[in-house]
C-alpha cells in the first residue's frame, strides 16, 4: 500500500513539476498565422535560429505552437506553457496587466497600413462618422480594436454609437461578405484577402493614427535562466528582417504556405510592415498611448509601466540596430 | 452520535452541515493565495472576485446581463415546451407517428447544441434568433423524451379504469393520460430548462454584445480571470434559483406523486 | 344481473411449440344478488375467468354470458375493483368517485348527490378532499368500490381487492364489504387465494385448482351472516374447502433430512 502511494505521489509530482516549466533545453514559441510573424518563420524555414543559438553553445529543442489571435496566446502565456511569442501590443499590454509576468524584448514589426476599418465594397460607408449605429465586428483586446477607437474619434464617435459585436477574424470574414455586418476592424492577411475577393474595401488605416506595432515578448522566467539565448533569439530574428527587406519576392515564396496567401498578395502586404526587431523611442511612444486607451477603455483594470515592461537593455546587448 | 432531538438546535446543525464545506474551500483558497501558491491570473483569490462581483453588482452590468440571458434562456425554452410537450404527445398517443419520428429524433439528439452554431448562424444570421435557436435545441430533447416517456408509461390498470367506464378516447386522453404523464413531464421541464441555461454559453459565443456568457468571454479576451470567475459563479447560482423555483411549481402540480428522499 | 361461464378453455403458447393450458372446460353460474369466490391457488386462471367476465378477455371456447347476452367488451354494467386500487392520484377521493358519473355526463346535481351517498356508504365521511396518496390501504380500495358501484353496476367483479391489505385491515374491509352487500344485496364476483375469506364472504365457492385450471367443485356457504370465524360450523366448511386441495397421493420428494 505504501509502496503505491508513494509511485503515485512520484507520478503526481513529475506531472505537476513538468506542467508549466520548460525543459532547460527547450524553446517553446507562439507565433500567429499572420504575415507579421513572416521574420521568425523565415528565420526557422532558413534554420537561423539554430544557427544563432549554436552560437551561444545552444542546443534546444524548438516547439512552435500557432494561435489565432493574441488573447488566446495570452492564455497560454498565463498556464506558463510559451517562453516566446509574437503578439500585437494591445494584447500584450492587456496580458501584462493581467499579471501575466513578461517582458517586452524587441518590436516584431510595425505597419500602419497592415491594420484597418474595412467595409463591403457596395457599402454607402465613404466616413468614419457614418459608422454611427452600424455593426462593427472586431477582435475585443486586439490592436485592431485601438485602431477601431481611434477611427471612431476621427468622426467624432465613440463605441457607445455603435454596436461593437465580438468576433473571431475567421467570422469576421464571413460576417461582412455574408452582410451581417456592416464593418470590421481587421489585420493582416484578412485586409488583403478580402481585398483581392471584392468583397471590401478600406475606410480607414492607421495611417497617421496607429502605428501598428507589434511586439516579441518572453516570459521573465525565460529570460532569466536563459539570457543568451534570448538574445540569440533576437539576432536570428533580425537576420529574417534583412532579408525580407532585402527579397521580398523569395520571402513571400517561401512563407506563402505559412499565412495561406498566394505569393503575389502577401508580397503587397509584406510591403505594408516594417521589420526591425530593436525598439525605438517612438516605439515606445506608440506602446504608451496604448496602454493610456486601455486604461481609459477600460480593456485593463491596472496601469502597465512601458518603460518598464519592455527591456531596451536586452535589445541593445544582443547587438541589434 | 445522538439524534439531536430539539428541533431549533437540528436546523442549525443542518444549516451548518450545508455550508461548512463550502467556506472551509474558499478559506484554504484564500490562504494559498497570501501564500503565493496560487497566481492570481491563474485563480484569482476569493477576495478579488468577491470584490469584482460587488464592482459588477454595482454599476448594474450585472443585472443588465444577467436579464439578457434569463431572457434569452425563457425564450428558447418556451419555444422547446410548446414543440416538446405537443409533438411528444402525439408522438407517445400513436405508435405510427413514433415509428415516422423516432430516427430523426435519436440521430439528433445526441448532437451538441454547440456543433450547430455554425449552421445556426447561416441561417439565423449573428442576431437574437441563431442564439434562441440553440438554447432552444438545448432544451428541446429532454422535454420531448420525457413526454414520450409520461405517456407511454400511463398504468395499464387505468385504460382498463377507462373502458369498464366506456370513458371517450378524447376524454380519456385528456383526463387520464395527461394528468398521469405529468411526473414524467415535469422532469423533462425540469432538465430542459437547466439544459437551456447551459447553453447560455454557448449560445452567446455568437457574437453577442450582452449576456452572461458574453461577460465571461469578453473577459477571457482580456484575461480577467476574475470576471470570468463571477460569471461562472453567477451562472451558477441562477441555475440552481431556476432549479428552486421549478421543484417549487412541480410540488404544487404534482404534490401527490410521493417520492424517495434520502434519510 | 346473472352470469354465466360455459364450457370455457384458453390456452396459451409458450415458446415455439407448447400450449400451456389455462383453463379446462370451466362451468358454473352466479345468480342474481349472489357473491361467489373463485377460490385457487395463482395459476388456476381465476383472475382470466373474472376478466372474461369483465370483457378483457375471451374464451378460445365456450362463452360468458351476462342475463343472456355474451360478454364482449368491458361496461359499467360489469364494475371492476383492483388489487392495487387503480386510484387516480392527482383527483381527490370525491374527484375520484364522481369520475366515471361525470365522464358519461351526468348532472352536476346528480353527481353531487351520487359522490355524498357513496361516500358514506363506504365509511370515508370527512376525506372527500383527501387524495390516495394520504389514504391507507384499506381506505383506497374503499375508494375503489365507491368508485365503480356509483355507476349502479349490476355486478361487481373483485380481483382480490384485499390482497394488498395487511391481515387484521383486511379482516376489517371483509367486514365492511359484508355489511354492504347486506345492505343491498349486488350480484358480486369475488377472486381470491385465502381460504379463510372466502368462507367468510361467499354464498358458494368455486374451488379451483391449477395445471391445468380446473374448476375442481363447488362449495355452498349456507351461514346467515355476518359469520363469526371461530364458529364451530364456519370451522367445519373451511376444513373441508382445505381437504379439497390436499394432495392424493404423495409426492416424489416429501421427505428430506
Amino acid at each position: 500500500m505504501k509502496n503505491v502511494f508513494n509511485v503515485l505521489l512520484g507520478i503526481f509530482t513529475i506531472t505537476v513539476v513538468t506542467t508549466g516549466a520548460a525543459f532547460a533545453n527547450e524553446i517553446r514559441i507562439a507565433t500567429q498565422p499572420s504575415p507579421f510573424c513572416a521574420s521568425i518563420l523565415i528565420a526557422k524555414h532558413k534554420g537561423w535560429l539554430e544557427e544563432e543559438l549554436a552560437k551561444v553553445g545552444a542546443k534546444p529543442a524548438i516547439k512552435w505552437t500557432s494561435f489565432a489571435a493574441g488573447p488566446p496566446m495570452n492564455e497560454s502565456f498565463a498556464a506558463g506553457q510559451q517562453d516566446i511569442g509574437i503578439l500585437g501590443d494591445t494584447p500584450a499590454i492587456i496580458g501584462k496587466a493581467a499579471g501575466i509576468d513578461t517582458r517586452i524584448i524587441g518590436i516584431t514589426a510595425s505597419g500602419p497600413r497592415s491594420l484597418a476599418v474595412i467595409v463591403p465594397t457596395k457599402s454607402g460607408i465613404k466616413s468614419p462618422r457614418e459608422l454611427k449605429g452600424k455593426k462593427v465586428g472586431v477582435v475585443k483586446g486586439s490592436y485592431a480594436h485601438h485602431l477601431l477607437v481611434l477611427v471612431l474619434q476621427k468622426g467624432g464617435l465613440t463605441t457607445n454609437d455603435i454596436e461593437l459585436i465580438n468576433l473571431s477574424q475567421a467570422d469576421i470574414a464571413t460576417a461582412i461578405t455574408s452582410g451581417n455586418i456592416d464593418a470590421a476592424a481587421v489585420w493582416e492577411p484578412l485586409i488583403t484577402k478580402l481585398e483581392s475577393q471584392g468583397a471590401v474595401r478600406v475606410l480607414a488605416d492607421g495611417t497617421g493614427i496607429k502605428k501598428g506595432v507589434l511586439v516579441i515578448v518572453a516570459s521573465n522566467d525565460f529570460v532569466t535562466r536563459n539570457r543568451e539565448q534570448t538574445k540569440a533569439f533576437i539576432r536570428a530574428y533580425q537576420r529574417g528582417a534583412k532579408f525580407i527587406k532585402a527579397n521580398p519576392k523569395e520571402a513571400a515564396r517561401l512563407t506563402a504556405a505559412d499565412f495561406n496567401l498566394p505569393p503575389e498578395q502577401l508580397v503587397k502586404v509584406l510591403a505594408k510592415l516594417d521589420f526591425h526587431p530593436a525598439i525605438q523611442a517612438d516605439d515606445i511612444e506608440e506602446l504608451k498611448k496604448s496602454e493610456a486607451f486601455m486604461r481609459s477603455a477600460s480593456l485593463i483594470k491596472a496601469p502597465v509601466s512601458i518603460d518598464n515592461f519592455a527591456d531596451t537593455r536586452l535589445a541593445r546587448e544582443s547587438g541589434i540596430r | 452520535m445522538a439524534r439531536e432531538t430539539n428541533p431549533r438546535l437540528q436546523k442549525i446543525k443542518h444549516l451548518l452541515q450545508y455550508v461548512s464545506l463550502s467556506i472551509v474551500i474558499l478559506a484554504v483558497w484564500q490562504t494559498l493565495y497570501h501564500l503565493g501558491y496560487i497566481k492570481p491570473i491563474i485563480l484569482p483569490p476569493p477576495s478579488k472576485i468577491a470584490l469584482t462581483f460587488w464592482e459588477l453588482l454595482n454599476s448594474g452590468a450585472m443585472a443588465k446581463h444577467v436579464g439578457i440571458s434569463v431572457l434569452r434562456v425563457l425564450e428558447g425554452f418556451g419555444i422547446a415546451a410548446v414543440l416538446g410537450l405537443s409533438l411528444g404527445i402525439a408522438i407517445g398517443l400513436s405508435r405510427t407517428f413514433d415509428r415516422l419520428t423516432d430516427l430523426i429524433i435519436q440521430v439528433i439528439k445526441p448532437i451538441p447544441p454547440i456543433a450547430w452554431i455554425p449552421l445556426a448562424i447561416l441561417w439565423f444570421g449573428i442576431g437574437e434568433k441563431s442564439k434562441v435557436y440553440i438554447i432552444f435545441l438545448g432544451a428541446f430533447f429532454p422535454i420531448i423524451i420525457n413526454t414520450i416517456d409520461g405517456i407511454r408509461q400511463t398504468d395499464h390498470k387505468f385504460v382498463e379504469v377507462a373502458r369498464i367506464l366506456e370513458v371517450p378516447r378524447f376524454k380519456f386522453v385528456r383526463q387520464v393520460v395527461i394528468p398521469g404523464a405529468f411526473p414524467a413531464i415535469m422532469t423533462g421541464i425540469r432538465v430542459g430548462l437547466m439544459v437551456a441555461w447551459m447553453c447560455v454559453v454557448a449560445a452567446e459565443l455568437i457574437a453577442a454584445g450582452s449576456g452572461i456568457g458574453y461577460l465571461i468571454m469578453d473577459a477571457r479576451q482580456l484575461s480577467q480571470s476574475d470576471v470570468v470567475l463571477v460569471g461562472m459563479i453567477t451562472i451558477g447560482i441562477i441555475g440552481k434559483l431556476m432549479d428552486s423555483l421549478i421543484k417549487r411549481l412541480e410540488k404544487r402540480l404534482i404534490g401527490w406523486k410521493v417520492s424517495y428522499v434520502g434519510d | 344481473m346473472e352470469l354465466v361461464f360455459s364450457n370455457i378453455a384458453k390456452s396459451f403458447k409458450r415458446g415455439a411449440k407448447d400450449r400451456v393450458v389455462a383453463l379446462d372446460d370451466i362451468s358454473f353460474s352466479v345468480a342474481e344478488g349472489e357473491l361467489v369466490c373463485l377460490l385457487g391457488p395463482s395459476g388456476c386462471g381465476k383472475s382470466t375467468l373474472l376478466k372474461m367476465a369483465a370483457g378483457f378477455e375471451f374464451p378460445d371456447t365456450g362463452s360468458v354470458t351476462a342475463d343472456g347476452k355474451p360478454v364482449c367488451k368491458p361496461h359499467p354494467d360489469r364494475g371492476m375493483v383492483f388489487q392495487d386500487y387503480a386510484l387516480f392520484p392527482w383527483l381527490t377521493v370525491e374527484e375520484n368517485i364522481a369520475f366515471g358519473p361525470e365522464m358519461n355526463g351526468t348532472d352536476r346535481r346528480e353527481i353531487r348527490e351520487r359522490i355524498r351517498r357513496f361516500i358514506t356508504l363506504v365509511g370515508l365521511t370527512g376525506f372527500e378532499k383527501a387524495h390516495p396518496h394520504q389514504l391507507s390501504g384499506g381506505m383506497k380500495q374503499r375508494v375503489g368500490i365507491a368508485r365503480m358501484l356509483a355507476m349502479s353496476p349490476k355486478v361487481l367483479l373483485m380481483d382480490e381487492p384485499f390482497g394488498a391489505l395487511d391481515a387484521f385491515t383486511r379482516m376489517e374491509m371483509q367486514e365492511e364489504l359484508t355489511n354492504l352487500w347486506q345492505a343491498a344485496p349486488f350480484t358480486t364476483v369475488f377472486v381470491t387465494h385465502d381460504v379463510e375469506e372466502a368462507v367468510y364472504l361467499a354464498d358458494r365457492i368455486a374451488v379451483m385448482t391449477s395445471r391445468p385450471g380446473k374448476l375442481k367443485t363447488i362449495v355452498p356457504v349456507p351461514l346467515s351472516r355476518p359469520r363469526v370465524r371461530t364458529d364451530h360450523d364456519f370451522v367445519q366448511i373451511r376444513n373441508h374447502v382445505l381437504k379439497q386441495y390436499e394432495r392424493t397421493q404423495p409426492s416424489a420428494a416429501e421427505y428430506s433430512i
